[in-house]
């Protein structure tokens, strides 16, 4: 079965027989005169395109999620419902001309304008937008709004905003009951080159058939290009309504994390399972990149600066991968070749990640950027370490992202960790191997002697808070 | 966690949160709207040789390439130090800069010539970092001096010294907002309405040989300091130069030249 080439907007449906799988929602909504979700970067950094995508999760149930329509093709749409900063007021409100009552407004809207929470209000939508997410989902702090940058107003208004509606009862509204309507799953859909199947056998046949496709996954990260206009493959294959790839399976031995489950879902279901992944997922980018982003488009894109690879470093990960000739189990030490370039077979999709369910030892993640949140790593660190009852080092993972062509433990320091206690002149001596573990590049974000700095320093920080 | 009082409702604030303020990138385009496209050059600093236009102005859909030949009247914006041309004629003096504006019938094909336009520049030493700049006595402004007292004898009077240096990394002010202008043809000095949400639409409007055109704004950016002159000369200054010249109305719309590639002196 498959969806026909529509989506749902504001309520109404939306044709998209005729549209371009690879342009963004945000192109494609001011195309269609929605002018109201912005565009400041197109880039997924600033939400002020940010939108409200109604997703219904393996049990049923459903909620908004914040994206950023800028990075959301319109291949990626047949089916789903889309609400944005249009919708929100009363429908009774009058349509052309006049402006909604305060009364009409909803009350994200309100507390915006009685907090005086606009100023030139190009961004505004986009708070809006999260804010509304936050609301229904009960999730009213400042991470609601990580993701939207404002540039005049200042955010204290909006915070006060946030704090208004936080403190308000739970609303039982038209929102609140279409969420509680029941949704069938996504249906498979095409629209022109872009292939969304629902099923796993599906996607790897389709991917034989058309060995050019490119997976795409939450499309963070190939998003940005078509974004700008970039098309890379003549075909796309999407990955997020395969139920097989959204689940969480927490055994006995082993945690299997589907490969197309949105960072966030991770960083909820398994908040306080793996200090690592704790530590980094808050910092990986902002709320609607979270939303979206996956643990199989991180390894997919392999990028040395991919946050969550270190921490899958450190926590000894399997990455499962499958094509139509079978599935295999690659340790995550040996996934890695060079740049952007791992053991994954070109017609092979990866379906999951397999975590130690009982990680040994302790262990945290760090991650050091230009701007704490929202932005690229200049190195990202993630370490795990275990002690025998005499305070001897039997297990070390020191992984680091941003230090090389790939992600990378540091060996020689793990090495040499190996039976010693963490006793001053092991510290030196570690310090001075990590230094030198690896010969990272100087650009942009950071000269390498920072970078070899920081990859003594971070160690020196997690003994510190962790292991003193 | 207790909301504050603002001092007062803002007066576009419904309109703000419910998409309904128009800016000017959406407003309804007039019927042969154009658009312009920078022309960018990759050199910190740099002399201006030439710029040959021919291959862009071959497709056909491109109006016209302009270059500061084409500035009618005053090419100088810079309020306080004379230094920022609307359209630089000899110099380059930041990365990124535009030397000439492709005027086209579609954004699409703006950009497409722009990308054809050769610029002959001959790329100068850049001082890129502050001792680079004291070493080569290029200062931004003429060297001033803040002085109280007698901190000489201060100092050497002190019981302690503490001496080291401090850097602290310039940080650019840019934009969220729209950079989009529009500039309806016939715009005749002083009866034009040029349009723009820009901090400084006064600026980037610049009409020569006025500059001080009146112009719409139906809402504008804030200006917290930064935004209102950076990137003048990228935010759409051709739209002003070109209208009047042409006959065409011009739009330089919000979308910048390539992902972080919009830069300011």
């Amino acid at each position: 079965m498959t969806t026909a080439a529509s989506f749902t907007l504001n309520g109404r449906a939306q044709d998209l027989a005729a549209a371009d799988p690879a342009e963004s929602l945000l192109r494609w909504l001011k195309r269609h005169h929605h002018t109201g979700t912005k565009e400041g970067c197109a880039d997924g950094d600033c939400g002020a395109c940010t939108v409200a995508l109604l997703e219904t999760d393996l049990t049923g149930s459903s909620r908004y999620r914040a994206v950023n329509s800028c990075l959301l093709p319109v291949g990626l749409l047949p089916g789903r419902e889309v609400l944005t900063v249009e919708a929100l007021a009363d429908p009774a409100a009058p349509a052309a001309g006049l402006l909604p009552t305060p009364e009409q407004l909803h009350p994200v809207q309100r507390a915006l304008v009685d907090c005086a929470g606009s100023q030139c209000g190009y961004c505004t939508p986009g708070f809006v937008m999260s804010l509304f997410a936050g609301y229904y989902a009960g999730e009213l702090d400042d991470a609601t709004t990580e993701g939207n940058l404002c540039r005049c107003t200042g955010y204290r208004p909006i915070r006060d905003a946030a704090a208004q509606l936080a403190a308000q009862a739970p609303r039982t509204d038209r929102f609140a009951t279409a969420l509680a309507a029941p949704r069938a799953p996504l249906a498979a859909a095409y629209l022109g080159a872009f292939h969304s199947p629902a099923s796993l056998d599906e996607a790897l046949a389709l991917k034989a058939a058309q060995p050019q496709a490119a997976w795409i996954a939450g499309g963070t990260d190939l998003g940005v290009a078509l974004s700008h206009g970039h098309a890379s493959a003549p075909a796309y294959i999407a990955l997020d309504r395969i139920a097989a790839l959204q689940a969480i399976e927490i055994g006995e031995d082993v945690v299997r994390i589907g490969a197309g489950v949105p960072l966030r879902e991770i960083e909820t279901r398994l908040a306080g399972r793996y200090a690592p992944l704790d530590g980094m997922l808050p910092w990986f980018a902002a709320r609607q990149v979270r939303n979206r982003a996956t643990l199989g488009g991180n390894l997919g894109t392999a990028s040395p600066i991919g946050d969550l690879l270190p921490v899958l470093l450190a926590l000894d990960a399997s990455v499962v991968c499958r094509s139509v000739r079978g599935e295999r189990r690659l340790p995550i030490a040996d996934y890695f070749l060079d740049y952007r370039r791992t053991a994954r077979a070109e017609d092979e999709l990866i379906v999951a990640v397999e975590l130690p369910a009982r990680p040994p030892g302790i262990g945290a993640s760090y991650k050091v950027a230009k701007r704490q949140t929202d932005d690229i790593s200049i190195v990202a660190a993630s370490f795990v370490i275990d002690r025998d009852a005499q305070g001897r080092v039997r297990h070390a993972r020191l992984a680091y992202g941003g230090v090389a062509a790939t992600p990378r433990r540091a060996l020689a320091a793990e090495a040499f960790l190996f039976g010693r206690s963490l006793d001053a002149a092991t510290l030196e001596a570690v310090a001075a191997l990590l230094r030198q573990a690896f010969t990272p590049l100087s650009d942009h974000r950071a000269g390498a002697d920072y970078r070899r700095a920081l990859c003594a320093g971070l160690f020196a920080r997690f003994v510190a808070e962790h292991l003193a | 966690m207790s909301a504050r009082e603002p001092i007062g409702r803002h007066e576009s604030a419904v309109g703000h949160v419910t998409g309904r303020a128009v800016y000017t990138d959406e407003l309804h385009p007039p019927l042969g709207l154009a658009s312009l496209y920078p022309v960018q050059v990759p050199h910190a600093h740099a002399r201006l040789r030439g710029i040959d236009a021919r291959a862009a102005l071959a497709l056909p859909g491109v109006l016209a390439v302009l270059t500061a030949a084409d500035v009618p009247g005053e090419n100088e914006t810079g309020t306080i130090l004379r230094d920022e041309p609307l359209i630089p004629a000899d110099s380059v003096q930041f990365h990124g800069q535009a030397v000439a504006w492709v005027v086209a019938e579609d954004e699409a094909l703006a950009r497409r010539a722009a990308a054809l336009v050769q610029v002959d520049a001959e790329p100068l030493p850049a001082c890129l970092s502050i001792a680079a700049a004291i070493a080569a006595q290029a200062f931004h402004l003429p060297p001033a001096e803040v002085a109280r007292g007698d901190a000489t004898a201060a100092l050497a009077a002190a019981p302690r010294r503490l001496a080291g240096t401090l850097d602290i990394c310039g940080q650019d002010h840019f934009y969220l907002e729209t950079q989009a202008s529009k500039t309806p043809r016939r715009c005749r000095r002083r009866r034009c309405a040029p349009e723009s949400n820009r901090a400084g639409p006064g600026r980037c409007l610049t009409h020569p040989p006025t500059n001080r055109p009146p112009h719409a704004a139906a809402r504008q950016a804030g200006a917290r300091g930064g935004p209102t002159g950076r990137g003048d000369g990228l935010a759409g200054p051709g739209a002003a130069v070109d209208a009047p010249a042409r006959g065409a109305t011009v739009q330089r719309g919000c979308r910048p030249p390539r992902p972080g590639q919009e830069t300011a002196a």
